[in-house]
């Protein structure tokens, strides 16, 4: 359970310096299996985060994540998706998770998401989040937009993702960036 | 290492005249992490689409799965084993008003597995299928991606139509 930080960058010989309007803050690269990545001790220097995924799973599974490593049910979500031949719409109220949206397992085929987290220093409000996610393996495969609400006011400092039920495979990366405003 | 600022335009293609069904952004750098186009502009025939391909590769390694909403309905759409990766199938991007498509291209570079792309395209016209799609689209190739195209499935680019080619790193 890699736990990325200012830290661990260092340690790859990877500085974290701020110095535009969408700076890359940390990266991950799994080079066995894990069960879940996390990003901790995000600055509070910008106005947006994004995550940058392209992974895969152990099992067809959800791409979840959790803030500040609150596992209490304080999440919310809607989406949609579209599977090819059919689309649908969902929601989940008082979860302990956040949604990317899907993961799968198909050798070779990796699933992508851009997970985007808004305002995320505001203690004025709860935080909101919208990922783009999906994987296409040559005849089946989804494409899913969701949006999920963190009733917390904190401010974000860590961000974990983690598959549901199984675990990140080799190869999978992951990437936080902070976009600035003015 | 500083990342510094870690979004880079990398180039940009501006349509010109009459002619133009093909845009290419070639001897891309390995040095980045993932790819962004932007795409901006009219099509010559409604209804139409915009097809890609990668490393002028014609083989029947391209699929994808989009879902789009009309102002009427939701549907969702897929193609597997083409020639082309499409971002529409024939509708979604219209004549009479612009049209955006966000095409993100994650871990291009790598030389372990295939390439997953994930697009949004719009337009608010009424001239040809107003439309808001998203879309993922798989290249079964492990090679590093050095070249991409986008091209019209019939008709061509009006002028002034921009494409815009970024690219992101990774710490």
């Amino acid at each position: 359970m890699p736990i990325l930080g200012v830290i661990a960058s260092q340690k790859t010989g990877r500085l974290f310096a701020p110095s535009g309007a969408y700076d890359s803050i940390a990266s991950y690269t799994v080079t066995s299996t894990d069960a879940s990545v996390t990003f901790s001790s995000i600055p509070a220097t910008y106005t947006h985060l994004q995550v940058r995924v392209a992974a895969r799973a152990g099992s067809d599974d959800d791409l979840r994540f959790r803030l500040n490593g609150d596992t209490g049910t304080n999440y919310s979500r809607h989406l949609i998706f579209g599977n090819g031949s059919t689309t649908g719409a969902g929601a989940g109220v008082s979860s302990s998770v956040g949604s990317v949206g899907s993961i799968n397992n198909t050798a070779n085929v990796f699933s992508v998401g851009v997970l985007d987290i808004l305002d995320y220093t505001n203690t004025n409000k709860y935080t909101t989040s919208r990922s783009l996610n999906g994987y296409d393996a040559n005849g089946s495969g989804i494409i899913m937009l969701y949006s999920t609400a963190w009733m917390n006011t904190a401010a974000v400092t860590s961000i974990t993702l983690f598959p549901q039920s199984s675990s990140f495979q080799q190869y999978s990366s992951i990437a936080l960036y902070g976009i600035k405003g003015v | 290492m500083a990342a510094g600022n870690t979004y880079v335009a990398i180039a940009t293609n501006t349509v010109s005249g009459s002619s133009t069904s093909s845009v290419s952004f070639s001897s891309i750098a390995s040095t980045y992490t993932d790819l962004i186009v932007v795409f901006s502009g009219k099509l010559s025939i409604a209804s139409e689409s915009i097809f890609v391909r990668f490393n002028s590769n014609t083989g029947t390694n391209y699929s994808a799965v989009w879902m789009w909403g009309n102002g009427t309905s939701a549907n969702s759409n897929t193609r597997s084993s083409q020639t082309f990766l499409p971002t529409a199938w024939f509708t979604g991007y219209d004549s009479t008003n612009e049209n955006n498509l966000i095409f993100n291209v994650q871990n291009y570079s790598n030389s372990t597995a295939n390439k997953t792309v994930l697009f949004r395209q719009n337009n608010a016209g009424s001239g040809g299928t107003p439309a808001a799609v998203a879309g993922v689209g798989l290249w079964a190739q492990t090679s590093a991606i050095n070249a991409i195209e986008f091209y019209t499935s019939a008709g061509v680019y009006t002028a002034g139509a921009t494409f815009s080619l970024y690219g992101i790193t990774a710490a």
